[in-house]
């Protein structure tokens, strides 16, 4: 579940400065400063959150550069998969929209 | 000044009970107890008879323990006792002659809320020269049998209830109180320590029948002296069933000791760098087995 | 515990000598909910016990901003570009502006205010982002009280987090025999750009800590609301304290205000507020009340008595009549006494 509204054109940030991860064997566990919550997550999680950190983008953007990062195949990484990789983050705060004020 | 609690007089100790200035110091923790039954100091001059006490308390403590009449009428009539740790518990009035009872489960819940220095985990832990064994266990899993049954071995009592994490480097920190015991685990600790280690019964509890197992003095001396975990274990007691263990990853680890954590939110970064370093730096499995005799020597088989 | 008591939590009188005498202090505060509040004025020297005590109590008010802070963000993310202006009530305010008065003070839940016609919205999106009606009240009776009589809704708690969010429509019950300036308090908030929610303007919320305190029922704990609206009174300006009393006048919160202020010039030797009281309230009225107060706050022999005229005094105060007799039978009815008890004391 979302935080709030998602829409397609809903650009994603993540602030590498709020959270620090531990990796262990392709798993992650990220304690979030914000919340004070630690959260486990797959590669996948991770490198969505890492790219949002690089640069905020939009849900079609990072499809692309995970697909290029991972050297997946498009088929194995629709981008409704990462929508709910998307939306799980975003249920956590470790990425959120970027807002006009 | 501070002495053995049976060198004092039971009429000053019970003096001190009553005025509620009777502090008992042990590991990182002073604990300040007020409460006048006859049946919590005939409790702790049996069972806490080689534990540093004071008749007076020598700093501030936010571990105060006050057991005391849930109402007035209570105070004569059917009288029963309640365990104050100074905020809101939803607890249960007990018969005057588990006071045993209401003044461990008080210290358990005033240490679980009110310690902030280090990280704690409701689990059992013991060591050895080599390092400590670290075991978290839901209710029921075995986790006060093991633990005594280990210390029967020689392993030192760190505790039976928490592991105690410090912050800066991930050592464990022993808090050597009796070891609760519950119901069928009785006899089984029984036969392994022998009965001159075990407290009076007490009957009828709502947990059932229980006593306490006596922590050997050498480990209450030792009450400072800090080790690293070599084991993290969960293990599972199931009646009938063979022994296994299964390697777990340190990040599986963690995400089960967060949650038997009272204070790991509270505590927030710091205490997940304590887990971290704590979870890298031993092994964790899960073992499952039906007797206190087959866990034991999967323990030494993991190299316990 | 007298009210000296008070005035050491404050930091106005020295801590006592020995660490009996200490001990029970602290128990007093942390009872109370002020130790973190305490910590904050005592610097010099201690015992380390002593300052265990105060770090520790920094420690977990601390943590109750980290959460606030990070539940103000998710509502805030939650009314992503809907246009609702979310004004943050109490505690959630405090500790978004920074002022004194939160420093150490223990916050749980967040309380928002939107405006009536903005109700409905706010609850879908909120409902949409995981908060749903806490179980104690997923009722139809309960549902039907709140939304026909309370100013707020049905106490929201996300699922996953567990956190709670009242969502006010206004400050005060519909039922409530006074009513203040809502909409006047609103159309004068200020933006908190990093949490992207609302505030009231610093006189408002004294105003609107007063009128919690004296009108809304809330008089069960007053140590922390006493000791609280003596530290949002410090955080005024000179120009905001010069003004308070016409301000309270128009927003019809005389007699909340006016006690407020009584109270703290009484208890913390305040002359400022007290003068201002005695031109809200004239010295010999509500004497009853003001006693009450000062016998509950110092927790002596007649608290119990104190206590029981207050809590009455508060539904009254809510409530017509007519409702409160058989709101409170339904609730005798429906939570009899006992039956939530534990059957098994928690262990850690």
């Amino acid at each position: 579940m979302a935080a709030g509204p998602v829409d397609d054109a809903l650009l994603w940030k993540s602030s590498a400065d709020d959270w620090v991860a531990e990796e262990f064997d392709d798993t992650f566990l990220v304690f979030f400063r914000p919340s004070a919550e630690t959260h486990f997550l797959n590669f996948l999680s991770f490198g969505a959150l890492r790219q949002c950190a690089r640069e905020p983008q939009n849900m079609n953007s990072l499809t692309l550069n995970l697909r290029q990062e991972f050297d997946i195949e498009d088929a194995e990484l629709p981008l409704s998969l990462v929508k709910s990789v998307v939306e799980q983050l975003d249920d956590t705060g470790l990425i959120k929209p970027v807002t006009s004020k | 000044m501070s002495a053995p609690l049976q060198q004092f007089d039971s009429k000053d100790l019970k003096q001190a009970l009553k005025a509620g200035t009777f502090t008992m110091s042990l590991g990182p923790f002073a604990h300040l107890v007020s409460g006048s039954s006859d049946a919590l100091l005939d409790f702790l001059e049996d069972t806490y008879r080689d534990y540093n006490v004071d008749l007076q308390p020598r700093d501030v403590t936010e571990i105060v323990l006050s057991l005391k009449a849930p109402n007035f009428v209570r105070r004569f009539v059917r009288r029963q006792i309640t365990p104050d740790p100074g905020f809101d518990v939803p607890a249960v009035p007990l018969p005057l002659r588990m006071a045993p009872l209401a003044f461990e489960m008080g210290l358990n819940l005033s240490v679980a809320l009110k310690c902030c220095r280090l990280m704690t985990i409701h689990a059992g832990v013991v060591a050895d020269e080599k390092g400590a064994i670290v075991m978290s266990a839901a209710s029921g899993g075995g986790k006060s049998t093991l633990t005594a049954a280990l210390m029967a071995e020689g392993y030192r009592l760190f505790s039976d209830e928490f592991a105690l994490v410090d912050l800066e480097n991930a050592s464990l920190h022993p808090y050597p109180r009796p070891i609760s015991l519950k119901q069928q685990s009785i006899p089984v600790v029984r036969d392994i320590v022998g009965s001159d280690q075990i407290s009076d019964l007490i009957t009828g509890t709502p947990k059932g029948d229980i006593a306490y197992c006596r922590v050997k003095k050498s480990d209450l001396s030792a009450d400072n002296q800090t080790s690293h975990a070599k084991l993290i274990l969960f293990p599972r007691f199931e009646e009938g069933v063979s022994p296994v263990a299964r390697m777990l990853n340190p990040a599986e680890a963690i995400m089960r000791l967060i949650p038997a954590s009272t204070n790991y939110n509270l505590l927030g970064e710091p205490a997940f760098n304590a887990v971290v370093k704590l979870a890298r730096n031993a092994r964790a499995y899960e073992i499952s087995y039906g007797s206190t005799a087959q866990s034991l020597r999967l323990i030494s088989e993991l190299g316990g | 515990m007298d009210l000296q008591v008070l005035k050491i939590i404050v930091g106005d009188k020295p801590l006592p000598e020995g660490f009996l005498r200490q001990t029970e202090v602290i128990k007093f505060a942390d009872t109370n909910h002020v130790l973190g509040q305490m910590a904050h004025q005592y610097r010099r020297e201690k015992s380390p016990g002593l300052a265990d005590a105060f770090k520790n109590a920094k420690l977990r008010s601390r943590h109750d901003h980290i959460m606030l802070h990070f539940e103000m963000e998710r509502v805030a993310r939650a009314l992503t570009n809907s246009g609702i202006k979310a004004v943050v009530l109490k505690g959630g305010a405090y500790v978004a502006r920074g002022l004194t008065a939160s420093r150490g003070r223990r916050v749980s839940d967040l309380d928002i205010l939107v405006a009536s016609d903005q109700l409905d919205v706010t609850e879908k999106l909120l409902e949409a982002a995981g908060w749903a009606t806490d179980e104690q009240t997923d009722n139809p009776y309960d549902q039907q009280y709140y939304r026909e009589h309370m100013h707020e809704l049905p106490p929201l708690r996300h699922k996953t987090r567990g956190t709670i969010v009242d969502v006010h429509h206004s400050l005060l019950p519909k039922t409530a025999r006074h009513q203040v300036n809502v909409s006047e308090m609103m159309s004068c908030a200020e933006h908190l750009d990093e949490e992207g929610l609302w505030s009231f303007q610093m006189m408002d919320i004294f105003i609107h800590s007063a009128v919690h305190a004296f009108v809304d029922g809330q008089l069960d704990v007053p140590v922390r609301t006493l000791v609280e609206l003596n530290l949002l009174f410090a955080d005024l300006s000179d120009t905001d304290r010069d003004g308070i009393v016409d301000r309270a006048k128009a927003l019809g919160a005389t007699k909340a205000v006016g006690l407020a202020l009584w109270s703290i010039g009484r208890l913390f030797a305040h002359n400022q507020a007290r003068e201002s009281s005695i031109r809200l309230v004239p010295a010999h009225r509500h004497l009853p009340l003001k006693y009450a107060l000062l016998s509950k706050a110092a927790d002596n022999a007649f608290s119990p008595m104190a206590k029981a005229f207050l809590y009455v005094r508060g539904h009254f105060l809510r409530m017509p009549f007519y409702l409160l007799v058989p709101h409170l039978v339904r609730k005798a009815v429906r939570w009899r006494p006992g039956q939530n008890l534990p059957h098994e004391l928690p262990t850690p």
